[in-house]
């Protein structure tokens, strides 16, 4: 009576419930005009069972929708579909049948500069270009943004995380001395902070570019560079073998995250196994090893100097396997 | 060769009539201004892009400016002017084997664009340095006296300052005057040495707006009982105060500084010695040798930074330290105001004095 495969492949959950579905709406970079909200309570309210469900990727599923209803809700929700889409520049070809694809894993965002002090950076807006670069995601690629080191998103547990950073810049002649910005790094961060001949030292090797030292000084000596990005790769819950993502790309461009984006999700086409439903990039990269994975990912991309690639080697979690 | 600039070299017009007001368009106001920055280093507020404290946002605060469209004219500076005339860090003097010199500084004129407050603020800033025991400071003296001040008029209280009260709302104290205006600019000369660089533009009559009403009007305490050093109050900004010092460095009449000798590339025989500016709200301020500290509660050191303002400096000098730019309200991050603590001091003074009756 109704083709499960069809539904999955128009992001459409199969319920427990018999002849009952659940709808998935993306939202890129987890920030959406208000009106929307309007949509998803009549959604709720006249095909669901009154609730909605907020999902670990910043989504919203509404649950109990019937099958036998679901052409009418699809017509329902056609529009907004279309237009948070075509707000990230993504064109629905058809948006009454649904997103043309089962992968929802909606690039996900901590709430970044738009309110936070922290955000090096508006994560919503990448989050929204990263969108445009992997749409429609039939590999299920997971991706956050986040707008410091703090990592609100959880950006070290997605296949592809992007952690927005600052190059600090000290101007010696504004310097108190007040020693704030040591005291805050020491306790807080990497201890990245020292004195010598009454100026401000900063490690580059230890400093993590969150930008903590430019909101602690009281005179702006310290103030905003460069915005650079550091791309983190591999990380992955699930039943296997889950990890946090590494280091694989530091100091990097808004442009380059999204070049490395597309060319991740390229590799994964080319190596992914097929005879499963889906696999995560961590797995493909331990199959293809790393320098395969480094070399075609950075195919064609001009590193500057600054930006360093580094290996990844974080073994993971195993849990205890039957021999 | 030297240049000795007398204090308030400027000669302001006795007869207000004699006052220069003219209307310029764009154009020849920037032809006056480029023929002034010929002679003068301005300083004045500029909207610096990206360099807020805070992502994707602007700082606006003293700079250099080329054009009069640098000129940010209706917004506060996030620092005030100060550290024109009483540099963040200062060599003071130089000392090679046996024989001293005073750092060299930069001889061109400066001007900067103020308001009403922050003109007033360099009196505070005189008073402190020049008339301050007998005794001037020569190293503020030789930067102050290259300071030509330009007024800039306030069209409308900003948030959380309260200037009328403090009584620091007006001034004439300036060489010139300038208003933007929707297609050109109002100028208004009171120092005939600037009457050259304003050769055209048609006469008007110019007269600087000054604020009469603050939004919050305040009342400042004539004196205070002993007994407020122990009051509760004090606690309150124990708890929200995160010490960091923003509303020192910002303050347009906060003259602390540290002095320090340091050597060169480890040549003991070659030494300079500094001046920087100090907080008494960050940690370290008032630690004495043996780790004995004044005011190691933040309540303490909130106390002793408001009285000062309000109360000591008034008793030595006969009038506050405060202006009521309002910049330590704005910048405090724990959202802490001087006005609300002034506020707070006048209603248990005013108890105290019922009490007493």
């Amino acid at each position: 009576m109704y083709n499960t495969k069809t539904l999955i492949k128009n992001a459409f959950r199969v319920s427990k419930v018999r002849g009952e579905s659940a709808i998935r709406l993306r939202v890129p970079g987890g920030h959406l005009q208000a009106k929307y909200l309007t949509v998803i309570q009549e959604l709720a309210e006249k095909f669901g069972n009154g609730t909605v469900h907020l999902t670990t990727r910043q989504g919203y599923e509404i649950p109990g929708i019937k099958l036998a209803q679901l052409e009418e809700v699809k017509e329902h929700m056609a529009e907004m579909i279309a237009q948070i889409e075509s707000s990230c520049g993504v064109i629905l070809e058809e948006p009454a049948k649904g997103y043309p694809s089962a992968g929802t894993r909606n690039v996900s965002a901590c709430i970044g500069n738009r309110v936070c002090r922290f955000a090096n950076m508006d994560t919503s807006a990448l989050a929204q270009k990263i969108e445009q670069v992997i749409y429609p995601n039939d590999y299920h690629l997971k991706v956050a943004v986040t707008g410091c080191p703090n990592d609100c998103i959880k950006a070290h547990m997605q296949d592809i995380g992007i952690i927005g950073s600052i190059v600090p810049e000290y101007d010696q002649d504004r310097c108190i001395l007040c020693e704030a910005c040591m005291d805050n790094c020491r306790k807080k961060i990497t201890n990245a902070l020292y004195i010598e001949n009454y100026r401000m030292i900063r490690d580059e090797e230890c400093c993590l570019q969150c930008g903590e030292c430019v909101l602690k000084c009281p005179t702006g000596a310290f103030s905003r560079g460069e915005k650079i990005y550091r791309i983190i790769i591999g990380g992955r819950t699930g039943k296997r073998n889950p990890r946090l993502a590494n280091t694989f790309i530091r100091n990097v461009s808004e442009k380059t995250v999204l070049e490395i984006c597309r060319n991740v999700y390229d590799f994964i086409h080319r190596h992914i196994d097929r005879s499963l439903p889906k696999e995560h990039l961590g797995y493909i990269i331990d199959r293809t090893g790393f320098s395969t994975f480094a070399s075609e990912v950075l195919e064609q991309i001009e590193l500057s100097p600054a930006e360093e690639v580094v290996e990844l080697n974080n073994p993971g979690y195993f849990y205890p396997k039957r021999k | 060769m030297t240049k000795v600039h007398k204090l308030r070299e400027c000669k302001i017009y006795k007869d207000r009539a004699k006052m220069e007001g003219l209307k310029l368009n764009c154009d020849k106001a920037e032809g006056a201004f480029d023929r002034i920055i010929e002679d003068y280093k301005v300083v004045a507020p500029k909207r610096i892009a990206g360099k807020g404290r805070f992502s994707d946002m602007d700082l606006v605060s003293y700079d250099m400016v080329e054009s009069l469209s640098d000129i940010v004219f209706n917004d506060r500076t996030y620092f005030s002017a100060k550290s024109v005339f009483f540099p963040i860090r200062e060599t003071m003097f130089n000392y090679d084997k046996g024989c001293v010199e005073d750092a060299r500084i930069e001889e061109k004129l400066t001007i900067i664009f103020l308001r009403a407050c922050d003109i007033n603020a360099i009196n505070i800033f005189d008073t402190m340095f020049l008339k301050n025991g007998g005794y001037q400071d020569c190293y503020y003296k030789r930067r102050r006296e290259s300071v030509k001040i330009f007024l800039l008029e306030c069209p409308r209280p900003f948030a959380d300052c309260f200037c009328a009260s403090m009584g620091t709302n007006k001034t004439d104290n300036y060489s010139v005057f300038i208003r933007k205006e929707e297609n050109g600019y109002a100028i208004r000369i009171n120092d005939e040495a600037f009457m050259k660089y304003f050769s055209e533009g048609a006469k008007a009559k110019v007269e600087p707006h000054f604020i009469e009403d603050d939004l919050g009007a305040l009342n400042i305490p004539d004196s205070i009982d002993c007994s407020l050093f122990r009051n509760k109050m004090w606690e309150e900004y124990s708890q929200r105060c995160i010490a960091c010092g923003r509303c020192n460095t910002s303050c347009p009449t906060c003259t602390c500084f540290t002095v320090q000798d340091i050597t060169i590339e480890d040549n003991m025989q070659k030494s300079e010695r500094w001046r920087i500016w100090s907080s008494c709200q960050v940690k370290n301020f008032s630690l004495l040798a043996g780790d004995h500290d004044f005011r190691i509660l933040k309540g303490d050191r909130m106390r002793y930074k408001v009285l000062h303002k309000i109360i000591d400096f008034r008793k030595t000098f006969g009038f506050n330290m405060c202006v009521g730019c309002g910049r330590c309200d704005q910048v405090c991050p724990e959202y802490i105001g001087m006005a609300k603590c002034i506020k707070k001091i006048n209603e248990i003074c005013i108890a105290d004095r019922e009490e007493k009756l």
